[in-house]
Protein backbone atom coordinates (compact mmCIF):
# COMPACT_ATOMS: atom_id res chain seq x y z
CA UNK A 1 0.00 0.00 0.00
CA UNK A 2 2.80 2.36 0.87
CA UNK A 3 4.40 1.79 -2.51
CA UNK A 4 1.04 2.22 -4.18
CA UNK A 5 0.43 5.50 -2.46
CA UNK A 6 3.90 6.70 -3.27
CA UNK A 7 3.47 5.91 -6.94
CA UNK A 8 0.16 7.70 -7.26
CA UNK A 9 -0.14 11.41 -7.99
CA UNK A 10 -1.78 13.29 -5.10
CA UNK A 11 -5.20 13.35 -6.72
CA UNK A 12 -5.15 9.60 -7.06
CA UNK A 13 -4.81 9.14 -3.35
CA UNK A 14 -8.37 10.35 -3.10
CA UNK A 15 -9.45 7.31 -5.02
CA UNK A 16 -7.89 4.97 -2.54
CA UNK A 17 -11.02 3.68 -0.95
CA UNK A 18 -11.27 2.19 2.44
CA UNK A 19 -12.08 -1.15 0.79
CA UNK A 20 -8.80 -1.01 -1.10
CA UNK A 21 -7.02 -0.22 2.11
CA UNK A 22 -8.57 -3.19 3.78
CA UNK A 23 -6.99 -5.48 1.17
CA UNK A 24 -3.49 -4.34 2.01
CA UNK A 25 -1.16 -5.02 4.85
CA UNK A 26 -1.18 -1.36 5.92
CA UNK A 27 -3.35 -0.85 8.94
CA UNK A 28 -6.16 1.62 8.62
CA UNK A 29 -4.68 3.31 11.66
CA UNK A 30 -1.73 4.36 9.49
CA UNK A 31 -4.03 6.36 7.24
CA UNK A 32 -5.58 9.72 7.95
CA UNK A 33 -8.32 11.75 6.39
CA UNK A 34 -7.35 15.20 5.25
CA UNK A 35 -8.43 18.10 3.09
CA UNK A 36 -6.00 19.48 0.57
CA UNK A 37 -6.56 23.05 -0.53
CA UNK A 38 -6.84 23.23 -4.33
CA UNK A 39 -7.87 26.88 -4.64
CA UNK A 40 -7.14 29.68 -2.24
CA UNK A 41 -4.22 31.70 -0.99
CA UNK A 42 -2.68 28.67 0.71
CA UNK A 43 -3.19 26.24 -2.18
CA UNK A 44 -1.35 23.02 -1.43
CA UNK A 45 -1.97 23.27 2.31
CA UNK A 46 -3.13 19.99 3.81
CA UNK A 47 -5.42 19.95 6.85
CA UNK A 48 -5.71 16.80 8.91
CA UNK A 49 -9.22 15.99 10.06
CA UNK A 50 -9.75 13.75 13.05
CA UNK A 51 -12.38 12.88 15.62
CA UNK A 52 -11.57 16.14 17.42
CA UNK A 53 -13.66 18.84 15.70
CA UNK A 54 -11.80 21.80 14.20
CA UNK A 55 -13.32 25.18 13.48
CA UNK A 56 -12.95 26.96 10.13
CA UNK A 57 -13.60 30.63 9.48
CA UNK A 58 -12.27 34.13 8.93
CA UNK A 59 -11.78 34.93 12.61
CA UNK A 60 -8.22 34.63 13.88
CA UNK A 61 -9.28 32.50 16.82
CA UNK A 62 -10.54 29.55 14.78
CA UNK A 63 -8.37 26.49 14.04
CA UNK A 64 -8.22 27.02 10.27
CA UNK A 65 -8.18 30.69 9.32
CA UNK A 66 -9.26 31.50 5.75
CA UNK A 67 -8.55 35.10 4.75
CA UNK A 68 -11.55 35.33 2.46
CA UNK A 69 -14.33 37.92 2.64
CA UNK A 70 -16.85 35.26 1.50
CA UNK A 71 -16.06 33.16 4.55
CA UNK A 72 -17.95 33.87 7.78
CA UNK A 73 -16.01 34.53 10.96
CA UNK A 74 -17.06 31.13 12.30
CA UNK A 75 -18.06 29.29 9.17
CA UNK A 76 -18.08 25.54 9.74
CA UNK A 77 -16.87 22.62 11.78
CA UNK A 78 -14.92 19.61 10.48
CA UNK A 79 -14.54 16.28 12.17
CA UNK A 80 -14.33 12.56 11.50
CA UNK A 81 -17.35 10.51 12.54
CA UNK A 82 -17.52 6.79 11.85
CA UNK A 83 -14.60 6.99 9.45
CA UNK A 84 -15.94 9.85 7.32
CA UNK A 85 -15.22 13.55 7.23
CA UNK A 86 -18.29 15.45 8.38
CA UNK A 87 -18.75 19.16 7.72
CA UNK A 88 -21.23 21.14 9.78
CA UNK A 89 -22.17 24.62 8.59
CA UNK A 90 -22.44 26.97 11.55
CA UNK A 91 -24.98 29.32 9.98
CA UNK A 92 -22.54 30.90 7.52
CA UNK A 93 -23.76 33.72 5.28
CA UNK A 94 -22.54 32.29 1.99
CA UNK A 95 -22.89 28.61 2.71
CA UNK A 96 -20.77 25.49 2.49
CA UNK A 97 -20.76 23.37 -0.65
CA UNK A 98 -19.91 19.76 -1.44
CA UNK A 99 -19.46 19.12 -5.17
CA UNK A 100 -21.27 22.40 -5.89
CA UNK A 101 -24.32 21.46 -3.77
CA UNK A 102 -25.00 23.71 -0.80
CA UNK A 103 -25.38 21.59 2.31
CA UNK A 104 -28.29 22.01 4.67
CA UNK A 105 -26.44 21.91 7.93
CA UNK A 106 -24.40 18.77 8.29
CA UNK A 107 -23.15 16.40 5.62
CA UNK A 108 -20.42 13.83 4.98
CA UNK A 109 -17.59 14.76 2.61
CA UNK A 110 -16.78 11.61 0.62
CA UNK A 111 -13.18 10.87 -0.31
CA UNK A 112 -12.50 12.64 -3.60
CA UNK A 113 -15.33 15.15 -3.12
CA UNK A 114 -14.73 18.89 -3.40
CA UNK A 115 -15.58 21.05 -0.42
CA UNK A 116 -15.99 24.76 -1.13
CA UNK A 117 -15.91 27.40 1.60
CA UNK A 118 -16.03 30.92 0.15
CA UNK A 119 -13.44 31.03 -2.62
CA UNK A 120 -11.47 28.18 -1.06
CA UNK A 121 -11.80 24.71 -2.54
CA UNK A 122 -10.59 21.55 -0.80
CA UNK A 123 -10.53 17.92 -1.85
CA UNK A 124 -11.08 15.20 0.71
CA UNK A 125 -8.26 12.66 0.64
CA UNK A 126 -7.05 9.70 2.56
CA UNK A 127 -3.27 9.56 2.89
CA UNK A 128 -0.59 8.06 5.03
CA UNK A 129 -0.80 9.60 8.47
CA UNK A 130 2.89 10.47 8.54
CA UNK A 131 2.60 12.32 5.21
CA UNK A 132 -0.26 14.36 6.58
CA UNK A 133 1.67 15.05 9.78
CA UNK A 134 4.73 16.11 7.77
CA UNK A 135 2.63 18.44 5.60
CA UNK A 136 1.12 19.98 8.70
CA UNK A 137 4.56 20.49 10.21
CA UNK A 138 5.75 22.21 7.02
CA UNK A 139 2.68 24.39 7.14
CA UNK A 140 3.42 25.33 10.75
CA UNK A 141 7.02 26.19 9.78
CA UNK A 142 5.79 28.44 6.99
CA UNK A 143 3.29 29.98 9.38
CA UNK A 144 6.06 30.77 11.82
CA UNK A 145 8.12 32.30 9.02
CA UNK A 146 5.13 34.33 7.79
CA UNK A 147 4.49 35.55 11.34
CA UNK A 148 8.14 36.59 11.59
CA UNK A 149 7.81 38.66 8.39
CA UNK A 150 4.62 40.23 9.73
CA UNK A 151 6.37 41.05 13.01
CA UNK A 152 8.90 43.13 11.09
CA UNK A 153 6.24 45.37 9.58
CA UNK A 154 5.49 48.53 11.54
CA UNK A 155 2.23 49.11 13.36
CA UNK A 156 -0.29 51.42 11.70
CA UNK A 157 -0.17 54.98 13.04
CA UNK A 158 -3.54 56.58 13.83
CA UNK A 159 -2.50 59.95 15.25
CA UNK A 160 0.14 62.63 14.70
CA UNK A 161 1.54 64.43 11.64
CA UNK A 162 1.94 61.19 9.67
CA UNK A 163 -0.74 58.47 9.68
CA UNK A 164 -0.44 55.07 8.11
CA UNK A 165 -2.46 52.03 7.24
CA UNK A 166 -1.53 49.00 5.16
CA UNK A 167 -2.54 45.66 3.80
CA UNK A 168 -0.04 42.84 3.29
CA UNK A 169 -1.26 39.68 1.56
CA UNK A 170 1.47 37.36 0.29
CA UNK A 171 0.29 35.23 -2.63
CA UNK A 172 1.82 32.09 -1.19
CA UNK A 173 2.51 31.65 2.52
CA UNK A 174 5.46 33.98 2.05
CA UNK A 175 6.04 36.79 -0.39
CA UNK A 176 8.74 39.10 -1.64
CA UNK A 177 7.16 42.38 -0.62
CA UNK A 178 8.08 44.40 2.44
CA UNK A 179 7.69 47.96 3.60
CA UNK A 180 8.45 50.14 6.55
CA UNK A 181 8.42 53.62 7.98
CA UNK A 182 9.95 55.33 10.98
CA UNK A 183 10.72 58.72 12.45
CA UNK A 184 14.40 59.46 11.80
CA UNK A 185 14.29 62.48 14.10
CA UNK A 186 11.71 65.01 15.31
CA UNK A 187 11.05 66.29 11.78
CA UNK A 188 12.07 63.56 9.33
CA UNK A 189 9.94 60.51 8.64
CA UNK A 190 11.23 57.76 6.31
CA UNK A 191 8.82 55.65 4.22
CA UNK A 192 9.79 52.78 1.91
CA UNK A 193 8.50 49.77 0.03
CA UNK A 194 10.47 46.97 -1.61
CA UNK A 195 9.32 44.30 -4.05
CA UNK A 196 11.63 41.34 -4.65
CA UNK A 197 11.19 39.62 -8.02
CA UNK A 198 9.02 36.53 -7.75
CA UNK A 199 7.46 35.27 -4.55
CA UNK A 200 7.74 32.36 -2.16
CA UNK A 201 10.34 31.46 0.41
CA UNK A 202 13.49 32.69 -1.36
CA UNK A 203 11.90 36.05 -2.25
CA UNK A 204 10.71 36.40 1.35
CA UNK A 205 14.18 35.66 2.72
CA UNK A 206 15.64 38.31 0.46
CA UNK A 207 13.04 40.92 1.38
CA UNK A 208 13.57 40.20 5.08
CA UNK A 209 17.33 40.68 4.67
CA UNK A 210 16.79 44.07 3.05
CA UNK A 211 14.14 45.04 5.57
CA UNK A 212 16.40 44.22 8.51
CA UNK A 213 19.24 46.26 7.04
CA UNK A 214 16.88 49.22 6.78
CA UNK A 215 15.39 48.74 10.23
CA UNK A 216 18.82 48.49 11.84
CA UNK A 217 20.29 51.32 9.74
CA UNK A 218 23.02 48.84 8.87
CA UNK A 219 24.34 50.68 5.84
CA UNK A 220 27.87 52.02 6.21
CA UNK A 221 28.34 55.79 6.09
CA UNK A 222 24.79 56.40 4.96
CA UNK A 223 22.52 59.29 5.86
CA UNK A 224 19.03 57.77 6.03
CA UNK A 225 17.52 61.18 5.34
CA UNK A 226 19.09 61.05 1.89
CA UNK A 227 17.16 58.66 -0.42
CA UNK A 228 19.96 58.55 -2.99
CA UNK A 229 22.49 57.49 -0.38
CA UNK A 230 20.17 54.78 0.92
CA UNK A 231 19.41 53.34 -2.53
CA UNK A 232 23.05 53.51 -3.61
CA UNK A 233 24.29 51.70 -0.50
CA UNK A 234 21.60 49.02 -0.72
CA UNK A 235 22.38 48.48 -4.38
CA UNK A 236 26.02 47.79 -3.60
CA UNK A 237 25.13 45.50 -0.71
CA UNK A 238 22.54 43.43 -2.60
CA UNK A 239 24.11 42.75 -5.99
CA UNK A 240 22.28 39.97 -7.82
CA UNK A 241 25.32 37.77 -8.38
CA UNK A 242 25.79 37.47 -4.63
CA UNK A 243 22.10 36.96 -3.89
CA UNK A 244 20.87 34.08 -6.03
CA UNK A 245 20.22 36.32 -9.04
CA UNK A 246 17.44 38.12 -7.20
CA UNK A 247 16.76 41.79 -7.71
CA UNK A 248 14.23 44.06 -6.10
CA UNK A 249 12.57 47.35 -6.88
CA UNK A 250 12.20 50.03 -4.26
CA UNK A 251 10.66 53.38 -3.47
CA UNK A 252 12.18 55.41 -0.61
CA UNK A 253 11.07 58.80 0.63
CA UNK A 254 11.66 61.11 3.59
CA UNK A 255 8.91 63.47 4.73
CA UNK A 256 9.93 66.74 6.38
CA UNK A 257 7.16 67.63 8.81
CA UNK A 258 8.23 71.30 9.06
CA UNK A 259 8.61 71.96 5.37
CA UNK A 260 5.77 69.61 4.36
CA UNK A 261 7.96 68.18 1.63
CA UNK A 262 8.64 64.64 0.54
CA UNK A 263 12.09 63.87 -0.86
CA UNK A 264 11.95 60.58 -2.72
CA UNK A 265 13.90 58.32 -5.07
CA UNK A 266 13.02 55.19 -7.05
CA UNK A 267 14.94 52.07 -7.99
CA UNK A 268 13.02 50.47 -10.82
CA UNK A 269 9.77 50.78 -8.93
CA UNK A 270 6.58 52.15 -10.47
CA UNK A 271 5.45 55.50 -9.06
CA UNK A 272 4.00 56.13 -5.66
CA UNK A 273 1.00 58.44 -5.96
CA UNK A 274 0.20 61.55 -3.96
CA UNK A 275 -3.53 62.20 -3.85
CA UNK A 276 -4.86 65.49 -2.44
CA UNK A 277 -7.69 65.50 0.06
CA UNK A 278 -10.20 66.56 -2.61
CA UNK A 279 -9.04 63.55 -4.70
CA UNK A 280 -8.76 65.62 -7.85
CA UNK A 281 -5.65 63.92 -9.24
CA UNK A 282 -3.00 61.32 -8.50
CA UNK A 283 0.46 62.83 -8.78
CA UNK A 284 3.02 60.17 -9.75
CA UNK A 285 6.17 60.24 -7.65
CA UNK A 286 8.97 58.45 -9.45
CA UNK A 287 12.53 59.22 -10.38
CA UNK A 288 14.75 57.45 -12.93
CA UNK A 289 16.71 54.53 -11.53
CA UNK A 290 17.43 50.93 -12.36
CA UNK A 291 16.24 48.07 -10.15
CA UNK A 292 18.40 47.16 -7.17
CA UNK A 293 21.21 44.67 -7.59
CA UNK A 294 21.45 44.62 -11.36
CA UNK A 295 24.20 47.23 -11.87
CA UNK A 296 27.00 47.90 -9.42
CA UNK A 297 27.47 51.49 -10.56
CA UNK A 298 23.76 52.35 -10.85
CA UNK A 299 22.91 55.99 -10.24
CA UNK A 300 19.78 57.15 -8.48
CA UNK A 301 18.07 60.51 -8.40
CA UNK A 302 15.93 62.28 -5.82
CA UNK A 303 13.12 64.79 -6.21
CA UNK A 304 11.37 66.94 -3.66
CA UNK A 305 7.60 67.30 -3.71
CA UNK A 306 5.34 69.65 -1.77
CA UNK A 307 2.76 67.76 0.31
CA UNK A 308 -0.59 69.57 0.69
CA UNK A 309 -2.44 69.19 4.01
CA UNK A 310 -4.75 66.20 3.99
CA UNK A 311 -3.10 64.46 1.07
CA UNK A 312 -2.26 60.76 1.02
CA UNK A 313 0.66 58.84 -0.42
CA UNK A 314 -0.08 55.44 -1.97
CA UNK A 315 2.76 52.93 -2.26
CA UNK A 316 2.13 49.43 -3.55
CA UNK A 317 3.68 46.36 -5.12
CA UNK A 318 3.05 45.36 -8.73
CA UNK A 319 0.82 42.52 -7.54
CA UNK A 320 -1.81 45.15 -6.78
CA UNK A 321 -2.38 45.96 -10.45
CA UNK A 322 -0.85 43.14 -12.51
CA UNK A 323 -4.05 41.11 -12.46
CA UNK A 324 -6.22 39.52 -15.11
CA UNK A 325 -9.82 40.57 -15.53
CA UNK A 326 -12.21 38.36 -17.46
CA UNK A 327 -11.24 40.20 -20.65
CA UNK A 328 -7.65 41.29 -20.38
CA UNK A 329 -4.44 41.98 -18.51
CA UNK A 330 -4.65 44.94 -16.16
CA UNK A 331 -1.85 47.49 -15.98
CA UNK A 332 -0.90 50.31 -13.64
CA UNK A 333 -2.99 52.80 -15.62
CA UNK A 334 -6.07 50.67 -14.95
CA UNK A 335 -5.54 50.82 -11.19
CA UNK A 336 -4.66 54.48 -10.69
CA UNK A 337 -8.23 55.82 -11.28
CA UNK A 338 -9.36 53.78 -8.29
CA UNK A 339 -7.12 55.92 -6.09
CA UNK A 340 -9.32 58.91 -6.89
CA UNK A 341 -12.58 57.32 -5.89
CA UNK A 342 -14.14 58.58 -2.66
CA UNK A 343 -13.26 56.95 0.63
CA UNK A 344 -15.78 54.43 1.92
CA UNK A 345 -17.16 55.15 5.36
CA UNK A 346 -16.46 52.30 7.75
CA UNK A 347 -13.90 50.65 5.51
CA UNK A 348 -10.19 51.29 5.60
CA UNK A 349 -8.72 52.76 2.43
CA UNK A 350 -6.51 49.69 1.93
CA UNK A 351 -9.46 47.36 2.24
CA UNK A 352 -11.51 49.50 -0.15
CA UNK A 353 -8.82 49.21 -2.80
CA UNK A 354 -8.25 45.51 -2.21
CA UNK A 355 -11.96 44.85 -2.60
CA UNK A 356 -12.05 47.00 -5.74
CA UNK A 357 -9.25 44.97 -7.34
CA UNK A 358 -10.79 41.70 -6.22
CA UNK A 359 -14.09 42.75 -7.76
CA UNK A 360 -12.63 43.27 -11.23
CA UNK A 361 -10.08 40.47 -11.42
CA UNK A 362 -10.67 36.81 -12.01
CA UNK A 363 -10.82 34.72 -8.87
CA UNK A 364 -7.58 32.92 -9.74
CA UNK A 365 -5.82 36.07 -10.83
CA UNK A 366 -4.41 37.55 -7.61
CA UNK A 367 -1.29 35.46 -8.12
CA UNK A 368 1.29 37.88 -6.84
CA UNK A 369 1.78 39.48 -3.45
CA UNK A 370 -0.65 42.29 -2.66
CA UNK A 371 0.99 45.00 -0.56
CA UNK A 372 -0.44 48.48 -0.22
CA UNK A 373 0.68 51.23 2.12
CA UNK A 374 -1.29 54.46 2.52
CA UNK A 375 0.38 57.34 4.32
CA UNK A 376 -1.75 60.37 5.13
CA UNK A 377 -0.36 63.81 5.99
CA UNK A 378 -3.08 65.73 7.92
CA UNK B 1 -4.78 33.09 -26.47
CA UNK B 2 -6.94 32.13 -23.54
CA UNK B 3 -6.40 34.71 -20.85
CA UNK B 4 -4.15 33.43 -18.13
CA UNK B 5 -3.47 30.11 -19.81
CA UNK B 6 0.23 30.70 -19.23
CA UNK B 7 1.14 29.92 -22.80
CA UNK B 8 4.64 30.96 -23.66
CA UNK B 9 6.62 30.13 -26.75
CA UNK B 10 10.28 30.21 -27.69
CA UNK B 11 12.00 29.69 -31.01
CA UNK B 12 15.75 29.76 -31.56
CA UNK B 13 17.27 30.51 -34.95
CA UNK B 14 20.67 31.64 -36.10
CA UNK B 15 21.12 35.04 -37.70
CA UNK B 16 24.67 34.14 -38.67
CA UNK B 17 27.62 32.26 -37.17
CA UNK B 18 28.07 34.86 -34.47
CA UNK B 19 24.53 35.85 -33.54
CA UNK B 20 21.62 33.81 -32.18
CA UNK B 21 18.05 35.00 -32.48
CA UNK B 22 15.39 34.01 -29.99
CA UNK B 23 11.73 34.73 -30.57
CA UNK B 24 9.61 34.77 -27.42
CA UNK B 25 5.82 34.79 -27.44
CA UNK B 26 3.03 34.81 -24.88
CA UNK B 27 3.19 35.70 -21.22
CA UNK B 28 6.51 36.02 -19.45
CA UNK B 29 4.94 35.67 -16.02
CA UNK B 30 6.08 33.25 -13.33
CA UNK B 31 4.54 30.10 -14.87
CA UNK B 32 5.68 31.16 -18.35
CA UNK B 33 9.24 31.69 -17.17
CA UNK B 34 9.20 28.34 -15.37
CA UNK B 35 8.29 26.77 -18.73
CA UNK B 36 11.09 28.24 -20.78
CA UNK B 37 13.88 29.52 -18.53
CA UNK B 38 16.04 26.40 -18.68
CA UNK B 39 15.78 26.24 -22.49
CA UNK B 40 16.34 29.98 -22.83
CA UNK B 41 19.50 29.93 -20.73
CA UNK B 42 20.76 26.70 -22.31
CA UNK B 43 20.23 28.06 -25.81
CA UNK B 44 22.24 31.20 -25.22
CA UNK B 45 24.72 31.05 -22.39
CA UNK B 46 26.88 27.97 -23.11
CA UNK B 47 27.41 29.05 -26.73
CA UNK B 48 28.62 32.42 -25.50
CA UNK B 49 27.48 34.10 -28.73
CA UNK B 50 25.74 37.44 -28.83
CA UNK B 51 21.98 37.20 -29.13
CA UNK B 52 18.98 39.24 -30.13
CA UNK B 53 15.56 38.59 -28.62
CA UNK B 54 12.36 39.36 -30.50
CA UNK B 55 9.80 40.47 -27.92
CA UNK B 56 7.08 41.53 -30.37
CA UNK B 57 4.98 38.48 -29.55
CA UNK B 58 5.27 38.91 -25.78
CA UNK B 59 2.00 40.14 -24.31
CA UNK B 60 3.02 40.56 -20.69
CA UNK B 61 6.25 40.53 -18.74
CA UNK B 62 6.45 40.16 -14.96
CA UNK B 63 9.42 40.48 -12.64
CA UNK B 64 10.52 36.87 -13.15
CA UNK B 65 10.67 37.46 -16.90
CA UNK B 66 12.84 40.53 -16.39
CA UNK B 67 15.06 38.55 -14.05
CA UNK B 68 15.52 35.84 -16.73
CA UNK B 69 16.59 38.43 -19.30
CA UNK B 70 19.02 40.14 -16.90
CA UNK B 71 20.57 36.86 -15.81
CA UNK B 72 21.30 35.84 -19.38
CA UNK B 73 22.57 39.32 -20.31
CA UNK B 74 24.99 39.26 -17.38
CA UNK B 75 26.17 35.74 -18.22
CA UNK B 76 26.79 36.70 -21.86
CA UNK B 77 28.59 39.84 -20.75
CA UNK B 78 30.99 37.68 -18.73
CA UNK B 79 31.66 35.78 -21.96
CA UNK B 80 32.28 39.03 -23.87
CA UNK B 81 29.00 38.68 -25.75
CA UNK B 82 25.88 40.85 -25.70
CA UNK B 83 22.13 40.53 -25.51
CA UNK B 84 19.82 42.99 -27.27
CA UNK B 85 16.02 43.06 -27.03
CA UNK B 86 13.77 44.40 -29.76
CA UNK B 87 10.19 45.11 -30.75
CA UNK B 88 8.33 45.09 -27.39
CA UNK B 89 4.62 45.91 -27.50
CA UNK B 90 3.72 49.21 -25.86
CA UNK B 91 2.66 47.86 -22.43
CA UNK B 92 5.65 45.52 -22.26
CA UNK B 93 7.88 48.43 -23.24
CA UNK B 94 6.37 50.50 -20.45
CA UNK B 95 7.08 47.77 -17.90
CA UNK B 96 10.69 47.50 -19.08
CA UNK B 97 11.03 51.29 -18.91
CA UNK B 98 9.72 51.36 -15.33
CA UNK B 99 12.62 49.20 -14.15
CA UNK B 100 15.03 51.10 -16.44
CA UNK B 101 16.04 47.81 -18.05
CA UNK B 102 17.58 49.63 -21.00
CA UNK B 103 20.40 50.73 -18.70
CA UNK B 104 21.41 47.06 -18.57
CA UNK B 105 20.17 45.61 -21.85
CA UNK B 106 19.72 47.63 -25.06
CA UNK B 107 16.09 47.70 -26.21
CA UNK B 108 15.48 48.76 -29.81
CA UNK B 109 12.66 48.77 -32.34
CA UNK B 110 13.41 46.05 -34.85
CA UNK B 111 15.80 43.29 -35.86
CA UNK B 112 18.03 45.50 -38.00
CA UNK B 113 18.50 47.93 -35.12
CA UNK B 114 19.18 45.01 -32.79
CA UNK B 115 21.97 43.71 -35.00
CA UNK B 116 23.37 47.24 -35.27
CA UNK B 117 23.26 47.56 -31.48
CA UNK B 118 25.35 44.41 -31.09
CA UNK B 119 28.23 46.02 -32.90
CA UNK B 120 27.91 49.49 -31.36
Amino acid sequence: MEALLRSLPPESTAAVSRQAVAKTSVAVDDLALSLIMLEGRQAGRRIKVSERPITVGRDHHVDVVLADSDVSRLHCLLSVVDGSVIVEDLGSTNGTFIDDQRIDRRAPVPIGALLRIGEHVFRCEQCRRRDVDRAEEQHRDLDRAANYVLSLLPRPIATGPVRTEWIFLPSARLGGDAFGYEALDAHAFAIYLIDVCGHGVSAAMHSVSVLNVLRQHALPATDFKDPVQVLSALNVMFQMDRHDDQYFTMWYGVYDTRERTLTHASAGHHPGYLVPEERSDAQPLKTPGVMMGAMLDARFHAERTRVPAGSSLYLFSDGVFEVLTAERQWHLSDFVPYLLQPLTRGTSECRRLHQAVKAVCRSDSLEDDFSLLVVTFP
Amino acid sequence: MTMGAHIVGMEVTGVDDNVTKVTLTGRLDTPGVEDIETRFVASLVPAGKSAIVDLSGVEFVASMGIRMLITVARSLHQRHARLVLYGPQSMVKKTLETVSLSEIIPIVGDQAEAIDALSS
